[in-house]
């Protein structure tokens, strides 16, 4: 059976039709969500993340310009509101609450968990400008032209942001005991 | 030592960004340079690294919460009698004595009927940003008013030829919940009125007295966006601004 066309489900999803904002959820959740979990670090505030960038976009698929590509257009919404979330967390969190990255040895680690917990944790340590063009590069596989749509920069500050990204980060795992 | 512009182009290169000439600058920086090399390798190990995070399902009755919790998406068309009239607005807001046509927004299980009319008075002026509205082809008044914790936007408004106004709540976290107009007994006249998908679409002759009631929805947080109003008249945008919510 040939699978509906995205633009027959967005154009009856501005109709109301649930089958058909179904079917947009359907492709496009779990991408969104993974994405949203990378950039705010933990599955309820991804969930929370992704709940309400799809209900944005629901809300506003009036104004959805059919020349950009959906997926472009709901990760925008979606990157938007996992920053937004992170701005309000850490501005409502004491330092005391905030989760403090741990910086305890290579040894230390290596026994603490696996690799991906280190991975994931030390991308949770990237400010955010960086961590977003990372997790839409390396998770979302975006273009520099798309990631610079989706994040409203130039290509060449894709460019540069993805190469100071990518040089944190490494020494960031190299601080937590994970080699290349 | 390498310059910033080799390591973004060793980075650009990790991604096959490249044009061809700058593929060509690469691939002679990698031949000639062992600390190009190690960058390069360095930089592709970080995004294995993150590439090789597993992906993990979302919670299994996600999708059912969005969906509970996306408005009605039907267009709500409100069918009015009589034409659209210049009404002396403003007094009559003063007064307070107001015909609200009321959508099914308003009413959980609404009839034919119930589309059409109640009456009622609103409640007094809280805050109030007014714009005077003066240029060619349209002229009148745009008031935005919180009246006991409602939002409403109310407009008195001429226009040489017929009006379109449209009201984006896209982000705002209000929400239509419909419209009033001055009780003089002639009942509100647009042609049409439409509110689908966080846009409330006016179209009627070249005048216009009403007020838009926009409630706050239920799932309201700190949404930052404003409202925005664009009145096209004649086929051309006449006036656009943004109010805070």
């Amino acid at each position: 059976m040939s699978e509906t066309p995205e633009s027959a489900l967005i154009e009856r999803g501005r109709r109301g039709d649930r089958q058909a904002l179904a079917g947009l959820l359907d492709r496009y959740q779990r991408p969104v969500y993974n994405a949203a979990l990378r950039i705010v670090g933990n599955p309820d505030d991804a969930s929370d993340v992704t709940q309400s960038a799809f209900l944005k976009a629901f809300e506003n698929l009036d104004r959805y310009d059919p020349s950009y590509r959906f997926f472009s257009w709901i990760y925008r919404i979606a990157v938007n509101e996992s920053i937004n979330h992170n701005k309000r967390r850490y501005r409502t969190h004491s330092l005391e609450e905030r989760d403090i990255p741990d910086h305890r040895g290579p040894q230390l680690s290596a026994e603490r968990g696996s690799v991906s917990r280190e991975v994931r944790q030390g991308l949770m340590e990237l400010d955010d400008i960086y961590r977003v063009v990372v997790v839409l590069r390396h998770y979302s596989e975006f273009s520099y032209r798309e990631i610079g749509e989706i994040l409203d920069i130039p290509e060449k500050t894709v460019k540069s942001r993805l190469f100071t990204a990518r040089r944190q980060m490494r020494d960031i795992l190299i601080a937590r005991g994970v080699d290349g | 030592m390498l310059e910033r512009d080799e390591c973004e182009l060793i980075s650009a290169g990790v991604d096959g960004e490249l044009s061809p000439r700058e593929q060509r600058r690469f691939d002679e920086l990698l031949a000639n340079s062992p600390e190009a090399r190690a960058l390069h390798d360095e930089l592709r190990a970080v995004g294995a690294a993150v590439e090789a995070l597993p992906e993990q399902a979302p919670p299994a009755d996600l999708a059912a919460r969005i969906l509970d919790r996306a408005a009605p998406r039907r267009a709500v068309v409100v069918p009015l009698r009589t034409p659209w009239r210049r009404m002396q607005l403003p007094l009559a807001f003063a007064a307070g004595l107001l015909v609200a046509v009321v959508t099914p927004r308003l009413l959980p299980e609404p009839t034919a009927d119930e589309l059409q009319w109640l009456s009622g008075t609103l409640a007094p002026a809280s805050q109030r940003a007014a714009q005077r509205i003066e240029m060619q082809g349209l002229e009148g008044q745009l008031n935005s008013v919180l009246r006991g914790g409602t939002r409403t936007l109310e407009f008195d408004l001429a226009a040489a030829a017929p009006l379109e106004i449209e009201v984006g709540l896209a982000g705002t976290g209000l929400t239509f919940g419909g419209i009033v107009a001055n009780g003089d007994g002639q009942g509100l006249v647009a042609e049409r009125i439409e509110s689908t998908g966080g846009t409330v679409r006016v179209v009627g002759d070249g005048a216009a007295a009403f007020g838009l009631l926009l409630p706050a929805t239920a799932a309201a947080g700190d949404e930052g966006a404003g409202i925005h109003v664009a009145i096209r008249s004649g086929g051309e945008i006449r006036y656009e601004a943004t109010f805070d919510r």
